[in-house]
C-alpha cells in the first residue's frame, strides 16, 4: 500500500508514504487538473479526480482549521482505489499527528460517492442492458418453466 | 461597406487608438502615401468625426479587413460585407506558401506566418548578417552561427510566448509594412530590439521584394490584406498581454496579489490554494493592461520543483516573501535561498508583505545586508532599489501605488 498525503501545516507541509511523514516530491502525484486521465468531480467541500486505468483516486479539500493567515488548510491526497476505506483511517493519524482535526464530512462525501458509484461506474450503460437482457431472459425462462410445471401438473392431475 | 460579426477581430475593441494608427494607415493609404482607389473607411461618418480616435469606429476598420479580403463582386452579393478575418489570414498564408493546419486556431496560424516571414528572412542572411543578429540577440555562444541555429533560437523565442514575442512580431510587422508602405510603425524599442530590428530589416525587405514580385500578377488585394493580417496579428499578440508568476512560500499573500491585479481591491482569502488552481486571462484594473491566463501552485516546500516551470517564459516574476520568518526561521531561509535559484533577476520583483509586523526601515536594512554579503555569490547583484518592496497587503493604498510602481518599472525597461 502506497499513499500519498499533502497537507499545507505550517512552518513545514509535509506529505506521506505509507502513513509516515517523507520528504518526496509530492507535486506530480497531485497535480492531476490538467491530465486527461483524471476523470474530475467537484462540490463545494472538495474536488475528486479518478483515474479509470490505473485504479488512482486524488482528492483535493480543506480541513477545518485556520492556518495564520486566517484561511481554511488546504490538503491533498492521492491513493490506490483499493485502499479507499482506510482513508479515514490514514486521514486521522495524519491529521491528528500535526493537530488538526480530520475532514470527516469530505470524507464520508468521497465514501458515499464511491459507494453510490457517483466517480467509479461499475453499472456503465453496457453493462445495464446487459444486465437488464440477462435478467429479462431469466425471468421469462422462470415463467416459462412454472407455467410448463402446471401444464404438467394439469396432465398430471 | 459593414461589419461582420468576427470573433476574431473583436479585440480590436480593446486596443487603443493610437496603436491603431499603423492599421488605418495601411487600409487607406498605399506606398506614395496617396489614398487607395478602393479603400471605403474615409467616406464613413464616423471616421470624419472621431479621426483620429481609430478606437471610436473600430468596426469600420474591422469592416475594411473583411471587405478588402472578400472579392470585390462577391461583396456586392454579400450587400456589401467581405469575408471573416480568419479566410482573409488563411488567403494570405496560401499566397504566401505558409504550412499551416486548417483545424488551427487563428492565432496558431498567425505565428506560423511570423515564423515562416522569420524563416525566410533568416535564409537570406549573409553570415556578416547572421553573426550579427546572433549577437544582437545575446547569444554570442555559438561559434558559427547557421540559419538553422539562428532559426531555432528565434522560434523558440517566438514560442514561448510573453513581451520577448511579442517585441519579435513587432519587428516583423515593422519591417513588413515599411516594405509594403514606404514607412514603418513608429514605437519606442530598447537597445536589443533596435539592433535586431535593424539586423532584420534588410533580409525581410529582400522576402518582401518577393511576394511584392508575384502580387503583381495576382492582384492587387494583397497589398492591403498582407501587412493588414501582419499588423492584426501583432496587436493581437500585444493585446495578450504579460504573463506573470507570483512565487513564494506558504502565506505571503500570493493569492492576495493575483486577486488585487485581478479585481484592483483588496480581496480578504478564506481558503489556502489547494495544490494548483488554474485562473482565465484578464484586464487588470491596477496596470491597465491584460494578464495573460495561468495557475496558482500552492507555497508549499514540496511544489518548489513546480516553480522554475511557473517562471518559464513569463515577462514578470512577484517574488512575495515574509523577511520576519526568513530571519527568525532556517527552514524558510533556505527555501527563500531555494526559490531564489533559476530566476531571470531582470523581471523578478521582490515584495515584503506583512509589513505591519516589522519595522520597514530596519528590516530593509536586514535585506540588503543579507544580499550583498559574500555568501550570497551570484545572487548579490538580484536585489536592486527599483526591484524591492514593503507592503501590507492588506492596505489598499500602499499596495495599489507599489503595482503602479512595478509596472512603471517593467515598462522602462521595455523600453530603454
Amino acid at each position: 500500500m502506497i499513499d500519498l498525503m499533502w497537507v499545507q501545516t505550517e512552518p513545514k507541509s509535509s506529505i506521506l508514504v505509507d502513513g509516515v511523514a517523507k520528504e518526496y516530491d509530492v507535486a506530480n502525484y497531485v497535480s492531476v487538473d490538467d491530465n486527461p486521465r483524471f476523470k474530475r468531480m467537484q462540490n463545494d467541500l472538495m474536488k475528486i479526480y479518478y483515474n479509470k486505468e490505473d485504479g488512482t483516486i486524488v482528492v483535493h479539500g480543506y480541513v477545518d482549521n485556520i492556518d495564520s493567515a486566517g484561511r481554511k488548510i488546504p490538503f491533498a491526497f492521492f491513493m490506490k482505489e483499493k485502499n479507499i476505506f482506510n482513508v479515514m483511517t490514514v486521514l486521522k493519524n495524519r491529521l491528528k499527528s500535526v493537530n488538526l482535526d480530520p475532514p470527516e464530512e469530505i470524507v464520508d462525501d468521497v465514501l458515499y460517492r464511491y459507494v453510490n458509484q457517483n466517480f467509479i461506474p461499475f453499472f456503465t450503460r453496457k453493462k445495464m442492458r446487459l444486465f437488464f437482457l440477462v435478467g429479462s431472459l431469466v425471468v421469462i425462462a422462470l415463467i416459462v418453466l412454472w407455467m410448463f410445471g402446471n401444464v404438467c401438473k394439469t396432465i398430471d392431475g | 461597406m459593414g461589419y461582420r460579426e468576427d470573433p476574431d477581430l473583436e479585440f480590436l475593441e480593446q486596443i487603443k487608438s493610437e496603436d491603431l494608427n499603423a492599421l488605418v494607415h495601411c487600409l487607406v493609404y498605399g506606398k506614395d502615401n496617396g489614398e487607395r482607389f478602393m479603400q471605403m473607411l474615409t467616406y464613413n461618418d464616423l471616421y470624419k468625426k472621431y479621426n483620429p480616435d481609430h478606437h471610436q469606429y473600430w468596426r469600420e476598420i474591422a469592416a475594411e479587413i473583411q471587405t478588402f479580403g472578400g472579392n470585390t463582386w462577391m461583396n456586392v452579393f454579400r450587400r456589401g460585407k467581405g469575408v471573416l478575418y480568419r479566410e482573409v489570414l488563411t488567403d494570405v498564408c496560401k499566397k504566401i506558401k505558409v504550412p499551416f493546419d486548417k483545424k488551427s486556431g487563428t492565432s496558431e496560424i498567425e505565428d506560423k506566418l511570423f515564423l515562416k516571414i522569420l524563416t525566410d528572412a533568416v535564409k537570406k542572411m549573409t553570415p556578416e548578417e547572421l553573426k550579427n543578429l546572433g549577437e544582437s540577440l545575446g547569444k554570442g555562444d555559438f561559434e558559427s552561427f547557421t540559419p538553422e541555429i539562428l532559426v531555432g533560437v528565434l522560434q523558440t523565442l517566438f514560442l514561448a510566448g510573453g513581451f520577448a514575442s511579442y517585441q519579435l512580431s513587432l519587428i516583423i510587422a515593422n519591417a513588413v509594412v515599411k516594405s509594403f508602405l514606404g514607412a514603418g510603425i513608429s514605437f519606442a524599442g530598447n537597445i536589443t530590439l533596435t539592433r535586431v530590428l535593424s539586423a532584420f530589416a534588410g533580409p525581410i525587405g529582400l522576402v518582401i521584394t518577393g511576394i511584392w514580385t508575384a502580387l503583381d500578377i495576382a492582384g492587387p488585394a494583397y497589398r492591403v490584406t498582407i501587412p493588414a493580417v501582419v499588423l492584426v496579428a501583432m496587436l493581437r499578440r500585444k493585446k495578450q498581454g504579460y504573463a506573470i508568476a507570483i512565487i513564494g512560500s506558504v502565506a505571503t499573500g500570493k493569492t492576495t496579489l493575483l486577486r488585487y491585479l485581478q479585481k484592483g481591491e483588496f480581496v480578504q482569502i478564506d481558503k489556502g490554494t489547494c495544490v494548483k488552481e488554474n485562473y482565465e486571462s484578464f484586464e487588470s484594473p491596477v496596470w491597465n493592461c491584460s494578464v495573460k491566463d495561468g495557475c496558482e501552485w500552492a507555497g508549499a516546500s514540496e511544489f518548489l520543483k513546480k516553480q522554475k516551470e511557473l517562471c518559464e517564459g513569463k515577462d514578470i516574476v512577484l517574488f512575495c516573501y515574509n523577511p520576519k520568518e526568513i530571519f527568525e526561521n532556517g527552514e524558510k531561509k533556505n527555501e527563500f535561498l531555494q526559490r531564489l535559484q533559476g530566476l531571470d533577476f531582470e523581471k523578478v520583483f521582490f515584495i515584503a508583505t506583512h509589513s505591519d509586523f516589522y519595522e520597514v526601515n530596519d528590516m530593509k536594512d536586514k535585506m540588503h545586508k543579507f544580499f550583498i554579503s559574500p555568501s550570497m555569490g551570484k545572487y548579490t547583484k538580484a536585489f536592486r532599489d527599483n526591484n524591492s518592496f514593503y507592503v501590507n497587503l492588506t492596505d489598499e493604498t500602499e499596495t495599489m501605488d507599489m503595482l503602479k510602481q512595478i509596472m512603471n518599472v517593467v515598462e522602462e525597461n521595455n523600453h530603454d
